[in-house]
């Protein structure tokens, strides 16, 4: 791809100097006709000749094929697959990003950070939501006003008021005043504290979540048995006692995924775009632990996606966020996900593009698989597995005809008015 | 006749407030400060209006007034609810489960003391 950003960078600069193909060609040693091909892309450009041009045209060699632009044009190419609606036209990226790469950059900087506070105003509504704390200290402050208020305005309103009842209205209020001040003070405290609070994991499984996305879940020596579960991760000690169980058990399981399925092969694998059904049948592995090693491995050959496991209550299992999908337990899923869906077709792969009310869309497949008792009396618990695909990783996946769900985040956090699926009011309103 | 109002309320100076400002729009005022005793207080005043919020001691308003309207002798009193502002959930259930109205925290004197009435038939 850097040929692309050298052949227009080559153009671009020589048209500024206003010099001729012939005249760039000579000073550089090569054919007017070769040049013309590298300005075309249609020849790489490096080494000597890279040299050549580059003092012909008085710049550094670097400056003629960044790899940096790389990242601008991926991250192009992402903001074009979140917002399709606009149809920005994907074809000339890289013209774009050789072109005019400051506006590229712009571009591709707005897009991040708007990412990034989307991800967290949906922390932000989760936290106004679901905080016990913050719940109450509202309605703490809502009390204390209403008998602020209500007080205050009979003393300025009546005037004939016994002195022993205006007394005590008086004193009432000085009091309510007080209190106001107290619940003032601790939701300043609150919000002071917010970072921290936003950093600090509130649950073992929270915990576990976050020691491994420290780690990027590099366990490979607890795949080869080099390292003990206590060992594969960096501060294990300062887990809590609950977190400490709830690594264990998530690491059991990880062992087991990984001698089921092991990482050469799955790198083996993914050198085409996989089958994920014709993958778990030649593995003879359930399809739910086949996208569990892949959402649990990383490793730079196989695609970095997200995961969520639920039950049939909806309660999150397991799960693996991205950062456009923070797949917060705090906030129950939208019912409209298409792995609710997977329970009544068992065994089923099912594609299907989820179009957030912000028109950002994700690729994602979803399998619940048959459950089975393990003993007599047992009732067997269903299970149902989403992967989720950033735009960058789609095409490693096959996936056959794909639906489009117009979805949400979750019902409390959700900009859809009208969704018929809604469960819950959302705690703020925004502009779908 | 003189109408009778029970407040049903934990916060001191609310109560306080409330009962002045009934009392002084011609009501019988009668408090009581928790869920779990609301409906025997009821039972005993025969209210011509409830004044009930939503979060009581013990057993919630809704479930105060569940039972108010399971109560053949209660079922058709009249009841305000206070609900706090920015919760439309407890708007919602309050409404479903039979409040005649709901007034959201912080209120304004005004509208509880007319709302009062309308309940308790004074006004038209």
């Amino acid at each position: 791809m850097s040929r692309s950003f050298a052949g227009l960078r080559i153009r671009e600069r020589r048209k500024q100097l206003r010099l001729s193909q012939t005249a760039l060609a000579k000073a550089a040693g090569i054919s007017p006709s070769y040049l013309n091909l590298i300005e075309h892309n249609r020849r790489p450009v490096a080494g000597r000749v890279m040299l050549m041009l580059a003092k012909a045209l008085d710049m550094p060699a670097a400056g003629l094929g960044e790899e940096a632009e790389l990242g601008v044009v991926q991250a192009l190419r992402d903001a074009a697959a979140d917002l399709p609606v606009h149809a920005p036209e994907t074809h000339v990226t890289e013209e774009f990003v050789g072109r005019y790469p400051g506006w590229a950059r712009l571009l591709a900087t707005l897009d991040q950070t708007a990412r990034s506070q989307r991800v967290t105003i949906e922390a932000l509504s989760d936290r106004l939501t679901h905080d016990p704390t913050l719940q109450s200290n509202m309605h703490e402050m809502l009390t204390t006003i209403t008998a602020i208020r209500s007080t205050s305005s009979i003393l300025a309103s009546i005037p004939d008021i016994d002195p022993p009842q205006q007394a005590r209205f008086v004193e009432a209020i000085h009091g309510e005043s007080e209190r106001l001040s107290e619940v003032a003070s601790a939701l300043t405290d609150y919000f002071d504290n917010a970072v921290e609070l936003e950093e600090r994991s509130t649950t073992p499984e929270e915990e576990v979540a976050q020691v491994l996305e420290d780690c990027r879940y590099d366990l490979v020596k607890l795949e080869r048995g080099e390292a003990r579960i206590e060992d594969a991760i960096p501060h294990f000690d300062a887990l809590s006692t609950a977190a400490k169980g709830a690594f264990r058990a998530w690491a059991e399981r990880w062992i087991f995924d990984a001698r089921a399925i092991p990482r050469a092969t799955l790198i083996e694998a993914f050198e085409r775009p996989v089958d994920l059904v014709s993958l778990a049948v030649s593995l003879r592995v359930p399809l739910d632990q086949l996208m569990r090693r892949i959402a649990f491995l990383d490793e730079a050959e196989v695609p970095r996606v997200g995961l969520l496991t639920v039950n049939a209550a909806g309660h999150y299992l397991l799960r693996r966020p991205i950062p456009d999908w923070p797949l917060s337990r705090q906030i129950a899923a939208c019912p409209l996900w298409p792995l609710f869906d997977a329970t009544s077709q068992p065994e089923r792969l099912i594609a299907a593009r989820l179009v957030q009310p912000s028109g950002q869309a994700s690729l994602t497949l979803s399998a619940s698989l048959r459950p089975r008792a393990a003993s007599v009396g047992e009732r067997p618990q269903s299970t149902s597995t989403m992967l989720i695909l950033p735009p960058g990783v789609e095409d490693r996946f096959i996936t056959g005809a794909v639906e489009e769900i117009d979805a949400g985040p979750g019902c409390r956090i959700c900009a859809r008015p009208a969704c018929l699926a809604r469960s819950a009011a959302p705690i703020i309103e925004l502009s779908a | 006749m003189t109408k009778r109002v029970l407040i049903v309320e934990d916060e001191t100076n609310i109560v306080e407030s409330l009962s002045f400002l009934l009392g002084r729009a011609g009501f019988e005022v009668q408090t009581v400060a928790d869920g779990a005793l609301a409906l025997d207080k009821a039972a005993h005043v025969e209210p011509d209006v409830m004044i009930l919020d939503v979060m009581l001691p013990n057993v919630s308003g809704f479930d105060v007034l569940r039972g108010v309207r399971a109560n053949p002798a209660l079922t058709s009193t009249p009841v305000m609810m206070l609900t706090a502002k920015g919760q439309s959930r407890d708007r919602e259930q309050a409404l479903q489960l039979g409040a005649d109205v709901f007034v959201t925290k912080p209120f304004s004197n005004a509208d509880i003391v007319a709302e009062a009435r309308r309940l308790a038939g004074l006004d038209g």
